[in-house]
């Protein structure tokens, strides 16, 4: 199978053009190939076809590129390479936000104690170690949540940081969430304290409520912008009056003692706040995977969107876009097959299944699953 | 606002405080001064002992002198300043003496503000450093990535995520754009002096002095190179792991570290066992150090203030995707776990990454 994944990855290689990214000579490419350890990094293109050209003859298992540009992408050493300035980038990553479907197809076994289940705990449940052995799966519930982080982030990304729709390049990742590029050259050089800033406004974090409180009579206090107020004031009190609506009278937000302010606060920021990996958006250096290639883990294709299409596709319509293999039947066996994965549900007590093609190169990408006929 | 819309408002008077602006420079020329005049009049040699004392204060960290009253002659001690930093070219007396000037000028437009000259602010905003700045009575608008690339503390009222911020535009007090400035100015300065060039020879008076300054500044460094021994054998060097050792370096060396370098190193020397007046002896050696900020913080990171949480350094994996480490430790995740584990006499592994 794995010669029958390799063959799928190059006859997709072979039939399509991968369109070269922005600044395609200035940045840094990095390959992993099937059935190597380790990865190929400091690679550089001159143009759209030495890049597709790789692509067919090395057919690699995962491309990546640099958000970074520089003026001497494939020197060895990060010192030599001449950093001109990094995309800023932010990663959504189901792994960060709890979904449902988490317990139909994600597994883990203890490291510590050797006992497995499902879902994704943060620690074993039996010994309590962290040291889990885990496997995830996508589906399309995943995709829905990681959807609804990534509007999230569009709408701080427009409102706050006046950052319009046209100006974000959407990817889904061809795993579990979505890489959004924002396009403005004027960013390009901000340093990583100045994106951790960026980073940590769109997870709200370091939000002191105290300071949009405002002590009142009696022990109460006040919160001190209403819902016309930009940025994170407005959009906590919009959220409040929406909780509060029964005990609003007239207008604005009631009175309340500190700690319930508090609550509330906590609770609208963890509402509202977009579930980015901030170390993605933060490093400078980043590889990130490349649009247009495969994804090695599940063969899906890294796909680009724009932000209507985000808004109007559902997680079905995007997981068909990412598939680009047929579905004519296979037969595969594999343990503790997922319940639910990509648009599928599995139901089965055999370790034998027949699954369309997409599905069991991913089964055995990300599985280990064996291909019997 | 467009910079068109601001009239040029500043007075001789004020080009002694802002020599940096470029109307200031015209009026250099106007003065007809060479280099070979500097090191060989009289007039030239006053500029070239008033900027001597400067670049000697800087050197010893020291407030520097008040500007000279003549704006003709402060300008003229200014730009010589900077051409002899330009000369020594060690980046960290570059930082420390504009860390030093922007202090200083922060303090004059405070003066401004306070007799109501707020379109002197604007215009050192707008006109020299390019910022994007819109007066909104009674604040000021500041667009976010200039807010971002200036702010003085990364907690508290100053951190993005506390700022009403709408449609990328952040609203600050008129005090607070003057901090902004402060910051903003030291870059700008920084920035003048990578760009000066000297044509043709340096004079022998004027390489004299350059001279000079550079032996101030690297027995100076000598000085903060023992200090690093000293602390560093409290436990054997060998015991810190490779990226906080470097940190430790670069801050001992008197290089500005971002935030969340000096977060790792006061977190992992206060758990250590250092106390906050040795790790605060280790931050003295910043070049824009100062004693109320700088306890404030390593307080607040030994769990003094605030959350009353001690807190632990970053893990390796963050250290990386922050860009404060570049090797990979055989078995350790963190860099405590290398400190213990050397502590106890094992060596570990060590690999460069890039
Ligand atoms: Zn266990
Ligand atoms: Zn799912």
């Amino acid at each position: 199978m794995s010669s029958l994944a390799l063959n799928l990855f190059k006859s997709y290689y072979r039939r399509t053009y991968v369109p070269p990214p922005s600044h395609l000579e200035k940045r840094e490419y990095g390959f992993q190939l099937f059935g190597v350890q380790g990865m190929l990094r400091h690679i550089s293109f001159g143009n759209g076809n030495e890049l597709n050209e790789f692509l067919r003859s090395r057919v690699p298992q995962h491309a990546y590129y640099s958000t970074a540009l520089y003026e001497s992408p494939s020197a060895p050493e990060m010192s030599g390479k001449g950093w001109l300035g990094a995309e800023l980038v932010f990663d959504i990553d189901i792994d960060h936000v709890d979904t449902p479907c988490k317990e139909l197809h994600d597994t883990w076994k203890c490291k510590n104690c050797g006992a497995e289940g499902r879902g994704q705990p943060r620690a074993c449940p039996v010994c309590g170690s962290e040291n889990l052995e885990r496997k995830s799966w996508v589906c399309d519930i995943c995709i829905n949540s990681a959807r609804d982080e990534a509007l999230k982030l569009l709408d701080l990304l427009e409102n706050d940081f006046g950052v319009s729709r046209n100006e974000v390049a959407i990817t889904f990742s061809g795993h579990r969430g979505f890489h959004i590029h924002v396009q403005r050259e004027d960013f390009m050089s901000l340093d990583q304290d100045a994106r951790r800033e960026i980073s940590d406004y769109v997870r709200g974090l370091g939000l002191e409520p105290e300071l949009m409180l405002r002590r009142s009579k009696g022990g109460l206090y006040a919160f001190r912008y209403d819902a016309e107020t930009p940025g994170w004031p407005g959009r906590i009190a919009r959220y409040a009056a929406l909780l509060l609506s029964e005990r609003i009278a007239g207008s604005g937000l009631p009175e309340l003692p500190k700690a319930e302010w508090e609550d509330l606060i906590k609770t609208a920021v963890n509402e509202l706040s977009a579930k980015i990996d901030e170390k993605v958006t933060i490093d400078v250096h980043r590889l990130i995977r490349l649009p247009g290639t495969l994804h090695g883990k599940t063969g899906l294709k890294v796909l680009e969107l724009t932000a209507s299409e985000l808004e109007a596709l559902t997680a079905e319509d995007i997981l068909k876009k990412a598939i680009v293999f047929g579905d004519e039947e296979v037969r595969v066996r594999m343990r503790k097959l997922p319940s639910r994965v990509l648009l599928y549900t599995i139901e089965s007590d055999s370790d034998v299944v027949n699954v369309p093609l997409h599905l069991a190169l991913y089964l055995h990408l990300n599985g280990g699953a064996e291909v019997l006929r | 606002m467009s910079a068109t819309q601001l009239r040029v408002v500043l007075t001789p008077e004020d080009f002694s405080r802002y020599p940096f602006v470029p109307e200031a420079l015209s009026s250099l020329r106007e003065l007809e001064l060479t280099l070979e005049d500097i090191a060989s009049t009289p007039l030239g040699n006053l500029i070239l002992e008033k900027a001597r004392e400067r670049l000697l204060k800087a050197v010893e960290g020291e407030k520097l002198p008040s500007p000279e009253e003549d704006y003709m002659l402060e300008v003229a001690v200014f730009y010589t300043t900077l051409l002899i930093l330009a000369g020594v070219g060690d980046d960290r007396l570059t930082e420390k003496f504009s860390t030093l000037y922007a202090k200083a000028v922060y303090e004059f437009l405070l003066k401004d503000l306070e007799k109501g000259s707020r379109d002197k602010l604007l215009y050192l905003a707008v006109k020299v450093l390019g910022w994007d700045v819109r007066p909104v009575d009674p604040n000021v608008l500041i667009h976010f990535k200039y807010f971002v690339s200036a702010q003085p503390e990364f907690t508290g009222e100053w951190k993005l995520t506390n700022r009403v911020l709408e449609k990328g535009y952040v609203r600050v007090s008129w005090r607070e754009l003057a901090r902004l400035l402060e910051t903003g100015v030291k870059k700008y300065v920084i920035s003048l002096v990578q760009r000066a060039e000297v044509s043709g020879n340096i004079p022998e008076g004027v390489y004299r002095v350059v001279e000079e300054v550079s032996r101030a500044w690297s027995a100076r460094q000598q000085d903060i190179r023992s200090v690093a021994r000293d602390i560093s054998s409290r436990r054997g060097e060998e015991a810190l792991p490779p990226c906080i050792r470097e940190l430790l370096h670069q801050q001992l060396s008197g290089k500005n570290l971002p935030h969340s370098a000096r977060f790792a190193l006061a977190s992992f020397l206060l758990n250590i066992g250092f106390s906050v007046e040795e790790t605060l002896e280790v931050f003295r050696h910043s070049p824009d150090f100062r004693e109320d900020i700088a306890r404030y913080q390593v307080e607040h990171i030994a769990g003094l203030r605030g959350s009353r949480v001690k807190y632990l350094p970053y893990k390796c994996d963050n250290m990386r995707s922050y860009g404060l480490c570049r090797w990979s430790c055989e078995g350790v995740k963190h860099p405590l776990q290398y400190f213990y584990r050397a502590l106890r006499g094992r060596r570990v592994k060590v690999k460069e990454l890039w």
